[in-house]
């Protein structure tokens, strides 16, 4: 249910955007009222709290070339002339200063409430850590796992967007269901980490007995993996790898808030082939229905679907609503806050690569020497020299079209973006996309975001 | 707002403990778009407060969390405080005692409290440009954060400490440009004082990495060889394998290494190792920890053995220890054994940046992609980009020669730099 604090709060948002039209050339007014609940069970303990709990307004003023914001984390009518003086104080500005070429922002008229109904009813705490000690008892069976960690976590954000001419709220809830293993042999320690995520718990627990035994699994085999040895390699990317790869190699450099500080080489790719013909790629909060998918962005613009790369070729890139209007392009709704105390930069949402027509088994069977790479394990953007650094968290040797058993770990992908994006040759007909990432903008500004695609057979250097 | 939270745990008699943490926080920020300024921020934030309750049973601890919001009103923090009441059954684990403790304000001796108005942001922002003098390259991004944070934690055991923590930081990204390409480089600066000499000459110095990285060619030289880690990673490295020594990670059977162990394995002569509250400049300094434990500085290795285990009171108390050293926030090692022109005087691979350095808790395997390093081929400095190095910690710790020199960044006091004597580079 949208929250009854906003709904409370929304008359004194439009009175304080009021306060300050007169003044200002744009008011905006975002409030935030996110919930979160988390449960943990390992082999030792068990927890249920709160988390990732904001409540809290932010003020988004425009004047004279320069953009202002004032965070706060009440609205009263008690405090609502204190904090009016507190934000005019902080726009006091002696100081002399250049001013960059923005623009004022868009504020086409429109109220509308949005809605998504949270679908958990079903799951009270009991059951649901039933499912979880179930969970971890399947992992803990094993033999060489020493822990193991089930968790589950809900989120419901309530968000509501008040300007000139703007009304805008939204509710919706999703969801993270994670299986940590951590197995031992005399020598060394190895862990697997799986999540399932999206906005129908019961989804997602209806595949979390297969979940936690792959993962206990995963982290057992990791005991006897070996390092690759570096060099360039066929490879075939999971979905969870392509994902990453969509995410770090690419999306990153589409971010058009770096177009603004001509900090993306992809400005000058736009209309150029950056890819092979069977390669396309999306990202939007409407592209797909996961951890990502909102109705409205923190600008107040409406969440879209963005083709970025259409058969090899880029076509655009994502952007915020401030740097939309510096670069006089349509806002993609791709801006978003940490949290109401961060600035709106842009950002990705859902990011994907589309699926393709191939059988995974074709593409196993067309390999002489590689690896199927699995599991996100991290990977940094490079957007001005499209340099690559992403890590699976472990691979599969292939030998003449054939799974051999032999695992390698850990595997760093390396290399020059367009040319791992060009040596794409053949794209499954599988699709899946994971949400338990945290994406940071250089190394702050966490949002939570969804990546992946199909598998996907490319040439990479490993390491 | 701690009053009414209070007044109101002390309805129900099934609350056996509780903690409470206040923070009270205000920023000014200013972000740039080249040198001209595109956005200017402020924060207040005082209006919410961390809530723990304890609930025992049968010889357990149950607990549950909750943030009270100061719009909350009686009937509303009443509903939270039932609702976890009903929760902590769910985390009934062993039982821990919380600390006892008085009540104490720490002093903020920071000066950035003396200049905390909204002219700050922009004098950081001319103290940073002030070093952008490079005929190539320029700063096409920048971002200042003034920050100012009350923490005030009380529990039911007495405890009712204040402290503050001030910080500026300041991201910087570079662009310069060469005949082929244009490059540009990350850095986040961070200091608990204010000096614009310092933050001038930091950006200075990390603008000639910079313009290195410009001149920085395709590493092309041995695919294993000596490679010279820096403090940040250095502190990466160590701090993940002190890490492991954690209370909790003995209590979950997740600890490679056992008190008296040789910590750097078959390695001699290296430093010893502590955990301290505080650094000079370090943004992390802390005088008590979340739970209320007033911290020490605490010994971990000495003389290549591995002392203690150190980490959270709970987890201390569920190992039997007598008074847990709390969560301690700088890791501080002792000075090396070799001048840094000692360990660079052979062939060797300097790595002044990475893109993101990784470090696994589990297995130990650590590297990453290196944005930016100095080759020394044996006789002269070539910058390199594009390549990767990786390791085994567990391999290779005895394998490490640390410098004479010794720096302090956020976190961290303790050698500039450490040799690997033997690394995988691709």
């Amino acid at each position: 249910m949208y929250s009854d604090y906003l709904k409370d709060k929304k008359e004194l948002m439009k009175k304080l955007v009021q306060c300050f039209t007169a003044e200002y050339d744009y008011v905006s007014c975002l409030g935030s009222d996110i919930k979160g609940k988390s449960y943990r069970v390992n082999a030792m303990q068990s927890q249920v709290n709160e988390s990732s709990i904001e409540r809290g307004f932010v003020i988004k003023l425009y004047k004279d070339k320069l953009y202002r914001e004032f965070s706060f984390d009440d609205l009263t009518t008690e405090n609502f002339a204190e904090l009016v003086e507190n934000i005019k104080a902080s726009n006091k500005i002696t100081y002399a200063y250049v001013p960059s070429d923005t623009q004022i922002l868009n504020d086409e008229p429109l109220i509308k409430d949005f809605e998504r109904i949270a679908d958990d009813i079903d799951y009270s705490d009991e059951k649901i850590m039933d499912i979880l000690t179930n969970g971890k008892d399947i992992m803990m069976q094993q033999e060489q796992i020493v822990n193991a960690i089930a968790g589950f976590t809900k989120y419901e954000v309530s968000k509501c967007f008040v300007s000139k001419h703007r009304e805008l709220t939204q509710h919706y809830a999703y969801y993270n269901l994670v299986a940590m293993a951590i197995a031992r042999d005399e020598k060394t320690m190895q862990n697997a980490y799986r999540t399932i995520d999206g906005i129908k718990p019961s989804e997602l627990f209806a595949k979390y007995d297969e979940l936690v035994k792959e993962t206990a699994s995963v982290a057992k085999m990791l005991l006897k993996a070996k390092p690759v040895v570096p060099g360039v390699y066929d490879v075939i990317t999971s979905p969870s790898i392509s994902g990453l790869i969509a995410h770090e190699a690419f999306g990153h450099g589409v971010e058009m808030d770096m177009f603004v500080k001509n900090r993306a080489l992809a400005k000058d790719y736009v209309g150029k082939q950056v890819a092979s013909e069977i390669v396309s790629m999306h990202d939007g909060a409407a592209s797909a229905i996961n951890v990502a998918s909102y109705f409205f962005d923190d600008d107040g613009v409406l969440a879209s679907d963005t083709l970025i790369i259409d058969k090899g070729i880029l076509v655009t890139g994502i952007s915020d609503a401030l740097s939309a209007s510096v670069l006089k392009t349509k806002p993609t709704g791709n801006g978003r806050r940490e949290s109401f105390s961060h600035k709106a930069y842009t950002r990705m949402t859902n990011t994907f690569f589309s699926p393709g027509t191939d059988k995974l088994e074709d593409m196993i069977k067309s390999i002489k020497h590689g690896y199927i790479l699995y599991d996100t394990n991290n990977g940094m953007e490079d957007p001005k020299n499209w340099g690559i650094q992403c890590t699976a968290s472990y691979g599969l040797e292939i030998k003449d079209g054939k799974l051999t058993g032999e695992a390698i770990a850990p595997v760093i992908i390396s290399g020059y973006v367009p040319d791992l994006l060009k040596s794409i040759t053949m794209i499954s007909d599988d699709f899946e996309l994971s949400g338990s990432g945290m994406c940071g903008k250089g190394h702050k500004e966490w949002v939570r975001v969804s990546d992946g695609g199909p598998y996907m057979k490319a040439q990479v250097k490993l390491g | 707002m701690m009053e009414k939270i209070i007044a109101n745990l002390a309805k129900y008699p099934q609350i056996n403990d509780y903690r409470l943490v206040a923070t009270n926080s205000r920023s000014n920020e200013i972000f740039y778009i080249l040198d001209k300024v595109e956005t200017l921020r402020s924060t207040k934030l005082e209006a919410t407060c961390s809530v723990t309750i304890y609930v025992d049973q049968d010889n357990k601890r149950g607990q549950a969390s909750f943030v009270i919001h100061d719009s909350y009103t009686d009937e509303q923090i009443d509903q939270k405080i039932k609702d976890a009441i009903y929760q902590s059954k769910f985390s009934l684990n062993t039982y821990f005692a919380l600390p006892k403790g008085e009540k104490r304000e720490f002093a903020n001796d920071s000066n950035i409290i003396k200049h905390f108005d909204s002219d700050l942001v922009f004098k950081i922002g001319d103290a940073v440009f002030k070093a952008s003098t490079f005929k190539d390259g320029w700063i096409s991004s920048m971002e200042v954060f003034v920050r100012e944070n009350k923490v005030h934690i009380v529990n039911s055991q007495g405890v009712d400490y204040t402290y503050y923590t001030n910080s500026i930081g300041i991201e910087v990204i570079p662009t310069f440009k060469n005949e082929k390409e244009e490059i540009e480089l990350y850095t986040y600066l961070d200091y608990d004082h204010l000096d614009y000499d310092k933050i001038t000459s930091d950006t200075y110095d990390f603008l000639c990495q910079a313009e290195l990285r410009n001149q920085a060619q395709k590493y092309s030289g041995p695919n294993e060889l000596p490679v010279l880690l820096e403090d940040k990673e250095i502190k990466q490295v160590l701090g993940n394998l002190i890490d492991n020594l954690d209370y909790a990670m003995v209590y979950n059977k997740m600890d490679l290494m056992k008190i008296d162990d040789k910590f750097y394995g078959d390695g001699d002569d290296m430093p010893d190792i502590s955990l301290v509250p505080y650094v000079e400049g370090s943004i992390s300094n802390r005088a008590v920890d979340v739970d209320g434990i007033v911290l020490q500085d605490t010994k971990i290795v000495a003389d290549n053995r591995i002392l203690c285990n150190h980490g959270s009171n709970q987890y201390g108390y569920y190992l039997g220890v007598d008074k847990p050293t709390g969560i301690l926030p700088n890791l501080q090692v002792a000075k090396g054994k070799h001048q840094l022109s000692e360990l660079c005087a052979k062939e060797h691979l300097a790595c002044l940046a990475f893109s993101s350095f990784q470090f696994d808790i589990f297995s130990g395997n650590f590297g990453g992609e290196v944005r930016l390093a100095k080759y020394f081929d044996g006789e002269k400095y070539i910058p390199v980009t594009g390549l990767t190095i990786g390791g085994n910690i567990h391999e290779l710790k005895s394998h490490m020669q640390f410098s004479e020199e010794c720096s302090k960044i956020k976190g961290y006091s303790g050698p500039k730099a450490c040799l690997i004597t033997k690394m995988s580079v691709n």
